[in-house]
């Protein structure tokens, strides 16, 4: 930079035709010098950089006798447990949503603490069940209407405990659940769609008889609702 | 002596307060947050293969192309070693560990150029400095072709993460050329671009069925619209859905077994479900108004999707009985076009913003609305997946380009440089 504004000077200098030689020594003296300073500051560099490696050196010597001394003073350094540390480090859990580092739990128990949001438990719950973890899903309902029975997402729990025995696969729990829905929430919005389900387990289950029962107690009651739509297309 | 006992007493104050300073930040972290494993790269060693330019100019590009992709698969903190020093990082053609250890290194990938009988190869190996040892090792051919560097990167993100990496995934999109548009697909990053239909006709709303073996799109190519499916391998199409009136968006479900899809043979928009195989059509939505773009959740249970039926577009989900339908989205008075992210939390969508169009994400019950863009106008947003990423198409420098960026919005980068590229649709791991 400087030196591109010494050349313009010196340009300027020598396009006006004023002073002339002597500010152009003057000029050429100090770029001479100012290559001089950079090819120190070079060498110095260089210098810098082999120190730079000889400080490193040292300080692993010096790290390597620390461990030994650490180790002597009943500190261990086993490779296992910088294994276990560097464990630790590896970026398994990352992104938007987690899985546990320790891997999915045998026996699914959803572990609450005792000062339980009851909006973040119904909501881990329902991830779980767009994951498919339908077990870790249904603890997590239970859980929720065992501590918040009154609660406004109570119906919701109940419902997606239906579900989540549905999308096993599993007709007959899933009819009971669902059954709860109707029997313990009446009039509540999850009832419709409650209605349909269990029409929908009895008709996997082979009583197609009684599935059209709900579904035409479902048309009668919600006429409105989308599910009575579904239900009509069934009835037909 | 003295100074070397000064000199170790301040050396282990550092190192204490290094170990518990680390260690209380491992315990600051929740799983939500993100954790990244810091990987040294090593400088190419090609002492062996010194007569073999062309073998030391392609291993180059490879490592090039590996370090963007470890970069930007999240899972890592690359640290290079600093360009002052030159041979930084090894002792005698060792790895030097001290070295690495001190730029913050935890393992060190270290690229070799090999002389095996009258063969060159490229090594990489992976050494941990924890426990001292070599975690990772894999020959490749040092060809300079880009799918043997994603090949690469894979098998290192897999190796040291347990993750599958997405580094040799494609995008398939929708390419404006005069009136029509064609079908084109790009590697994950842009490169290998190559065209994959040539109908002079519009084909849009590419999506991948799940294994990547084809993809079912929408094409004008007989004056109307129809669902095609597309082999990739053979080349060859079939049409899936031609009923009377609109065929439109899409979506194959996780299990491969029935596509959720917009007809308006009834009237206006409805979503259905089709089984190609049975040829079973079942309708899921009925409703007046127009209801469409259906985006699986990942045990494909639900679905979400676009409906105008509060007065303007917004999402709703319901399952794939078309039963217990709830809205999503309540911000903003226009929000389309969902895409399900494949870890289950998280929906990305399209918003009107300001008279702009932006990419957002909401969680799927409905809290964090999160704005992603800002420039131009952003559309069409498609998962990565492995959940980490989303590609879309975005006007923000002229003409529309398919972008990429990380889960967060962070990391925005154009993925092509021919304008009208639209509606990108991200591919599995195959």
């Amino acid at each position: 930079m400087k030196k591109s504004l010494l050349l313009v000077s010196l340009s300027l200098a020598v396009f006006m035709g004023c002073g002339m030689k002597k500010e152009y020594i003057r000029v050429t003296d100090q770029l001479d010098s100012i290559e001089v300073r950079e090819k120190k500051i070079d060498r110095r560099t260089a210098v810098m950089d082999s120190l730079i490696q000889i400080q490193m050196g040292m300080i692993y010597e010096l790290r390597a006798e620390l461990r030994s001394l650490s180790a002597s003073a009943g500190e261990k350094w086993s490779i296992a447990e910088q294994q276990q540390e560097d464990n630790k480090y590896r970026p398994l859990p990352i992104g938007p949503n987690q899985p546990d580092p320790k891997g999915p739990a045998p026996e699914p128990k959803a572990e609450v603490p005792s000062e339980t949001n009851p909006k973040k438990l119904y909501d881990a719950s329902y991830l779980d069940i767009t994951k498919g973890n339908y077990d870790l899903a249904l603890a997590g309902f239970n859980e929720f209407l065992k501590r918040f029975p009154k609660h406004d997402l109570a119906d919701n729990a109940q419902y997606w405990i239906g579900e989540g025995y549905y999308a096993q696969k599993k007709y007959e729990p899933a009819l009971t659940e669902f059954e709860k829905v109707v029997g313990n929430y009446p009039g509540k919005d999850k009832e419709p769609a409650a209605l349909y389900k269990m029409g929908l387990c009895l008709q996997e289950m082979g009583d197609k008889a009684k599935a059209r029962q709900y579904w035409q107690l479902l048309v009668k009651k919600y006429p409105k609702s989308p599910e009575a739509a579904l239900a009509s297309d069934k009835l037909k | 002596m003295k100074i070397k006992y000064v000199l170790l007493i301040l050396l282990s104050t550092i190192l204490c307060q290094n170990v518990f300073g680390r260690a209380d930040v491992y315990l600051k972290l929740s799983t939500s947050e993100r954790r990244q494993l810091e990987l040294g790269i090593a400088p190419l060693q090609a002492q062996d293969a010194k007569d073999h330019p062309e073998a030391i100019v392609n291993a180059q590009k490879m490592l090039e192309i590996i370090g963007d992709d470890l970069a930007f698969s999240l899972y890592f903190k690359l640290v290079y070693p600093p360009s002052l020093l030159e041979g930084y990082g090894l002792k005698k053609g060792r790895l030097d560990i001290g070295a690495w250890q001190m730029l913050g290194a935890r393992q060190v990938l270290i690229p070799e150029l090999k002389q095996e009988k009258k063969k060159v190869i490229l090594k990489l190996s992976v050494f941990d400095l924890g426990i001292q040892r070599q975690v990772f090792s894999k020959d490749f051919e040092p060809d300079g072709s880009r799918a043997a560097a994603h090949a690469a990167s894979d098998l290192i993100i897999k190796n040291l993460s347990g993750e599958d990496g997405v580094s040799s995934t494609k995008i398939a999109f929708s390419l404006k050329s005069g009136k029509n548009k064609e079908l084109m697909l790009a590697d994950y990053d842009g490169g290998g671009l190559r065209a994959l239909t040539n109908f002079n006709s519009i084909n849009i709303s590419p999506d991948w069925q799940p294994g990547g073996g084809a993809l079912a799109f929408v094409s004008f190519y007989r004056n109307r619209t129809d669902i095609v499916s597309l082999n990739l391998a053979s080349g060859q199409t079939a049409i899936i859905s031609q009923t009377e009136g609109l065929n439109t968006s899409p979506a194959w479900s996780p299990d491969g077994k029935s596509l959720a899809l917009t007809l308006s043979k009834d009237g206006n928009a409805e979503i259905y479900l089709l089984s190609p195989e049975t040829k079973e059509l079942r309708r899921l939505t009925n409703s007046w108004a127009i209801d469409c773009s259906p985006s699986w959740s990942p045990n494909g249970r639900e679905l979400v999707f676009n409906s105008d039926r509060p007065g303007s577009p917004q999402l709703y989900i319901m399952d794939s009985e078309g039963a217990n339908i709830r809205r999503l989205t309540y911000q903003g008075g226009y929000n389309t076009s969902p895409s399900w992210s494949p870890r289950g939390d998280k929906i990305a969508f399209v918003s009107r913003i300001d008279g702009r169009f932006q990419v957002c994400t909401i969680d799927i019950t409905g809290d964090n609305f999160v704005q992603l863009t800002y420039e131009g106008d952003n559309e069409d947003p498609s998962w990565s997946p492995d959940g980490l990423h989303l590609c879309f198409s975005s006007s923000r420098t002229g003409s529309h380009q398919i972008w990429r960026m990380h889960w967060d919005g962070s990391a925005q980068q154009a993925i092509t440089n021919n304008g009208g590229s639209y509606m990108p649709a991200w591919g599995p791991v195959q």
